[in-house]
C-alpha cells in the first residue's frame, strides 16, 4: 500500500511552455508540492508577499487589532483547458487577541466545515502561519491521471479582499433622479475601478501528474 | 503753341481713357476672382460660432470643474475628520483590552484568598456559587498538588448568563463564540494552580472589525458602472473620472455645436454665395442668369428683388433694342418711301399721256396699250399703298400722354371698325377705367389687331371671323389690358416674338408693319404686348398692358 506517495513535480521543461498557452497558464509559476492519497490531492505553497511584515500599513492594522482577511481561491487546470477541473476556497483570518496577547489564525475551508483557530505569540510565525497553504484541492479520483494528463493549479490569493456595501439603489429613479443615474453611470464609465484587494497575487504551480495506479 | 495745347489735351484724354479702360479691366478681374478661404463669409461665420462655442464650452467646463473641486475639497474635509475620528478611537480597544485584562488578573487573585477561608466546605459548591456570582466567568480549574484537579463551568445556561452580563439577555451568542481570557495564578506558597477563564463580550470585536473597515475603506466610494454594476473607487479617481465624462461630454457638446454651426453657416452663407455669383456675373453682361430662390427670409426677399431688376433690365434692354431695330426700319422706310414715291406720279403721268395719244388706228395695238396700261397703273397704285404704308410706319406720330377713358377708345374703335370684314364683340368691362395713353394711336392699335385679325382668319378659311376686343384693370399691378382675341389660325409658339418685327408676315398681302407699329405705339406708352392662344374663340389673343392714370385703380 502506498501512502503519500510524492507526486511528480515537474521541473517546466520548453515543451511543457510551449503546451501550455491559454489564459491561465500565462501567469507566473511558483514552485509548490503535492501529496495525494488514494481519496485526496494536497497541495502545499507559500505566499510570503501576500502579507509581509515589512508592510507597514498592513502591519499597522494587524497590531490594532483589525483582522487580516487572506482569501485564496484554487483552480485545477487540466492542460490546454480554461476549464477547471477542481476548485477550492480557503479563507484564512489573521487577528491580534489584546486579551490573550497573542495571534489568532483562524482558517475556514469551503463547502461549510467549521473553522479551526490557531494561536501564536510571535506575529512573525502568525503570518508564516497564514501564508502558508496546505489544502486539499482535488479528489484524487476526479484527476485523470498518467504522464501524459499534464495539470497545474491556478492560485489566486487576495489579501482584504473589498466587498461593496450596498446591492445598488432600488427602484426605478425619475426625472432628475434618473438624470442623475445616468450621470453617475456615465462617469462610472470613466473610473478605473478600485483593486479588488489590497493585495492581490495571482499565479500558477508548475504542472504536475498524478502517476497511474500499480495493479 | 495753341496746336501744342492741344495736343497735349488730347493726350490728356486719350491717357484717361486708357487709365479708364485699364480701371475697367482691373474691376472686372476683381468681380471675377474669389476671395481667399478665410476672406470668405462662410469661413468667418463658421470660425465666429466655433469661437463662441468653444468659448462657452470652455467656460461652462472650466464652472463646472471649480464646482466639482470644491465639493471635494468638502468631501476631503468630511473624510479628513472621520479619519481623525477613527484614529482616535483606535487605541480605545487596546486599552479596553488592558484594563479588562488587568481586572481579570485581580479578580483571579483574589480567589485564592476566598479558598483559604473555605473551611473545609465542598469546593465544587463553593466555586459554583463563586461563578454564578460572577457573570463573566466560564470556567475555574484549581490544581493542588497531590491532588486531581477541580473543573467547575458554567452550566446549561451558560450563554444566558453570559449574556445578562452584556446587558442584553436576549442576545443568543454560543459560549464559544465570546472571547475567552484564561487567567492563571498560583493557589499558595506550597504549590497549586488557579485557572480562571473570563469571557469578554464578542460584540467589542465585532465593532472594532467594523470600525477597521471603515478606516479601511474611508475614501473610497461606490460608483456604478456602465452596466449598473457597483464598483469601488478611490474619491481622487472619482474625481477624476467626473472631470473626464465633463471633458467628454463637454467635447461632444461642442462637436455637435460646431457641426451644427457649419451647417447652419454653410446653410446662410451658400446664399450669399449663390447672390454673390450671380451678381459677378450680371457685373460681366449676363443678364439671363437669375438668383436661386432662397426662401422667405431677407436673404429671400433680397433674391426676389434683384431678380425683378434683373427682369426690369432685361425687359428694359429688350425694348429699347426693339424700339432701336424699328427706328433703323423706320427711316429705311422713309427713304425707300421718298426714292419710290417720287417716280411713281410721272411714270402715271406717262401712262396716261400714252393712252389719251393712241390714234385709235390699230384695233389690236390699242389693245394691246390699254392693257398694259391698265397693269402699270396697277402697279403704280400698289406701290403707291405700299408707299404709303412705309410712310405711315416711318413717320408715326409722337406719344401724347393723357389720361383717356378706355370705354372712349373702345366705343371710338367700334365706330371706325365698319370696314372690318368681321363680327366684333366688345366687352368695356369696369366703368370708368382710365389708362395714360394717346387716344388716336390707341385706337389705331386695336385697329391694326382687329385688321390683322380678320384677314388672318379670311386668308386661313374663316368663313366667319370672330374678334372679341375686351378691357380689364389688373388693380394690384396698377396696369389696364386691352384683349384682343380671334377665331382665326392662331400665332405658332415660335413665331411669337417675331410677329412684332418690322416686315415679318405670312399673310400674302401684308406688309408686315401692322403689329410692328402697334408695337411701337404700346412701347412708346411705356407699356407692354405680347401674344398667346385664346381659349375662348381658339385663335390669337394679343394682350396689351397701359398703365393707369394715377386716379383710377
Amino acid at each position: 500500500m502506498r501512502r503519500r506517495r510524492f507526486v511528480a513535480l515537474l521541473v517546466a521543461s520548453p515543451a511543457l511552455t510551449v503546451l501550455l498557452g491559454a489564459a491561465p497558464e500565462t501567469l507566473p509559476r511558483r514552485k509548490a508540492d503535492f501529496s495525494f492519497t488514494s481519496r485526496e490531492l494536497k497541495m502545499r505553497v507559500a505566499i510570503p508577499d501576500l502579507l509581509r511584515t515589512t508592510d507597514k500599513q498592513a502591519m499597522k492594522m494587524l497590531d490594532g487589532g483589525y483582522p487580516t482577511r487572506l482569501v485564496y481561491d484554487l483552480g485545477v487546470y487540466a492542460k490546454g483547458s480554461r476549464t477547471p477541473s477542481s476548485l477550492a476556497h480557503v479563507e484564512i483570518s489573521v487577528q491580534w487577541d489584546p486579551w490573550n496577547q497573542d495571534y489568532i489564525v483562524q482558517t475556514t475551508l469551503g463547502g461549510g466545515a467549521q473553522p479551526t483557530v490557531r494561536r501564536y505569540a510571535l506575529r512573525d510565525d502568525a503570518i508564516k502561519a497564514a501564508t502558508t497553504l496546505s489544502v486539499v484541492i482535488a479528489k484524487t479520483p476526479d484527476i485523470p491521471r498518467g504522464e501524459d494528463q499534464i495539470h497545474f493549479v491556478q492560485v489566486v490569493a487576495q489579501r482584504n479582499p473589498i466587498q461593496s456595501k450596498s446591492g445598488g439603489s432600488g427602484g426605478v429613479a425619475r426625472g432628475q433622479d434618473r438624470d442623475l443615474e445616468v450621470f453617475s453611470r456615465w462617469v462610472g464609465m470613466f473610473v478605473r475601478s478600485r483593486p479588488k484587494a489590497e493585495k492581490l497575487v495571482e499565479f500558477r504551480t508548475h504542472p504536475f501528474y498524478v502517476p497511474r495506479e500499480q495493479d | 503753341m495753341a496746336a501744342s495745347e492741344r495736343a497735349r489735351k488730347a493726350g490728356s484724354r486719350a491717357g484717361r481713357r486708357g487709365t479708364q479702360g485699364f480701371r475697367a479691366v482691373e474691376q472686372h478681374r476683381e468681380l471675377q476672382a474669389r476671395p481667399p478661404w478665410w476672406g470668405r463669409l462662410e469661413a468667418r461665420i463658421t470660425i465666429s460660432l466655433v469661437a463662441i462655442g468653444i468659448l462657452c464650452v470652455g467656460a461652462t467646463s472650466y464652472l463646472v470643474a471649480l464646482t466639482v473641486q470644491y465639493y471635494d475639497q468638502v468631501s476631503e474635509q468630511q473624510v479628513e475628520l472621520q479619519d481623525q475620528a477613527l484614529r482616535l478611537a483606535e487605541p480605545y480597544y487596546e486599552e479596553l483590552a488592558a484594563a479588562q485584562r488587568e481586572a481579570f488578573r485581580a479578580r483571579t487573585q483574589l480567589l485564592p484568598h476566598e479558598l483559604r477561608g473555605l473551611d473545609g466546605a465542598p469546593l465544587e459548591a463553593f466555586l459554583d456559587d463563586w461563578i454564578r456570582a460572577r457573570a463573566d466567568v466560564i470556567e475555574v480549574v484549581i490544581e493542588r498538588p497531590g491532588v486531581e484537579a477541580v473543573i467547575v463551568g458554567r452550566g446549561a445556561d451558560a450563554a444566558r448568563d453570559l449574556a445578562s452580563a452584556t446587558g442584553d439577555p436576549g442576545a443568543s451568542v454560543a459560549v464559544d463564540e465570546w472571547i475567552h481570557v484564561p487567567l492563571e495564578w498560583p493557589l499558595s506558597e506550597t504549590g497549586g494552580l488557579v485557572r480562571v477563564t473570563w469571557a469578554v463580550d464578542p460584540s467589542i470585536r465585532t465593532r472594532h472589525q467594523q470600525l477597521g473597515e471603515l478606516a479601511r475603506d474611508l475614501g473610497a466610494i461606490e460608483v456604478k458602472g456602465a452596466g449598473g454594476e457597483v464598483r469601488m473607487a478611490e474619491r481622487d479617481e472619482v474625481r477624476r473620472a467626473v472631470i473626464t465624462a465633463l471633458t467628454v461630454a463637454s467635447s461632444l457638446v461642442l462637436f455637435v455645436a460646431i457641426l451644427a454651426g457649419i451647417l447652419i453657416a454653410r446653410r446662410t452663407t451658400r446664399k450669399v454665395s449663390d447672390l454673390s455669383e450671380v451678381m459677378r456675373r450680371v457685373a460681366s453682361g449676363d443678364l439671363s442668369v437669375r438668383a436661386p430662390r432662397l426662401g422667405a427670409d431677407e436673404l429671400g426677399q433680397l433674391a426676389s428683388a434683384f431678380n425683378t431688376m434683373l427682369d426690369e433690365l432685361e425687359h428694359t434692354r429688350r425694348r429699347i433694342a426693339y424700339l432701336q431695330r424699328v427706328g433703323a426700319w423706320q427711316e429705311m422706310a422713309r427713304r425707300i418711301a421718298h426714292e419710290i414715291k417720287n417716280p411713281l406720279t410721272p411714270i402715271q403721268l406717262a401712262v396716261q399721256q400714252l393712252r389719251e395719244k393712241d390714234p385709235g388706228n390699230d384695233a389690236r395695238f390699242s389693245a394691246l396699250l390699254r392693257d398694259s396700261v391698265e397693269i402699270v397703273e396697277d402697279e403704280v397704285e400698289s406701290l403707291r399703298r405700299m408707299v404709303t404704308s412705309f410712310s405711315q410706319f416711318a413717320k408715326l406720330p409722337e406719344v401724347e400722354l393723357e389720361a383717356v377713358a378706355l370705354a372712349r377708345i373702345l366705343v371710338e374703335f367700334e365706330r371706325a371698325y365698319v370696314h372690318v370684314d368681321a363680327a366684333l364683340e366688345i366687352d368695356v368691362g369696369t366703368e370708368g377705367l382710365e389708362v395714360l395713353g394717346d387716344r388716336q394711336l390707341l385706337k389705331q392699335v386695336l385697329v391694326n389687331l382687329a385688321e390683322n385679325a380678320a384677314l388672318s382668319a379670311r386668308e386661313a378659311g374663316v368663313e366667319q371671323p370672330r374678334i372679341r376686343v375686351s378691357a380689364r384693370s389688373v388693380a394690384d399691378r396698377g396696369v389696364a389690358c386691352l384683349v384682343v382675341e380671334d377665331n382665326g389660325p392662331g400665332i405658332a409658339n415660335e413665331r411669337r416674338e417675331l410677329v412684332f418685327e418690322p416686315y415679318e408676315t405670312t399673310r400674302v398681302h401684308g406688309t408686315g408693319l401692322g403689329l410692328a407699329i402697334v408695337k411701337k405705339i404700346v412701347l412708346d406708352h411705356g407699356g407692354e404686348i405680347s401674344v398667346g392662344h385664346s381659349e375662348a374663340l381658339g385663335g390669337a389673343r394679343f394682350e396689351v398692358r397701359l398703365r393707369l392714370s394715377g386716379g383710377a385703380a
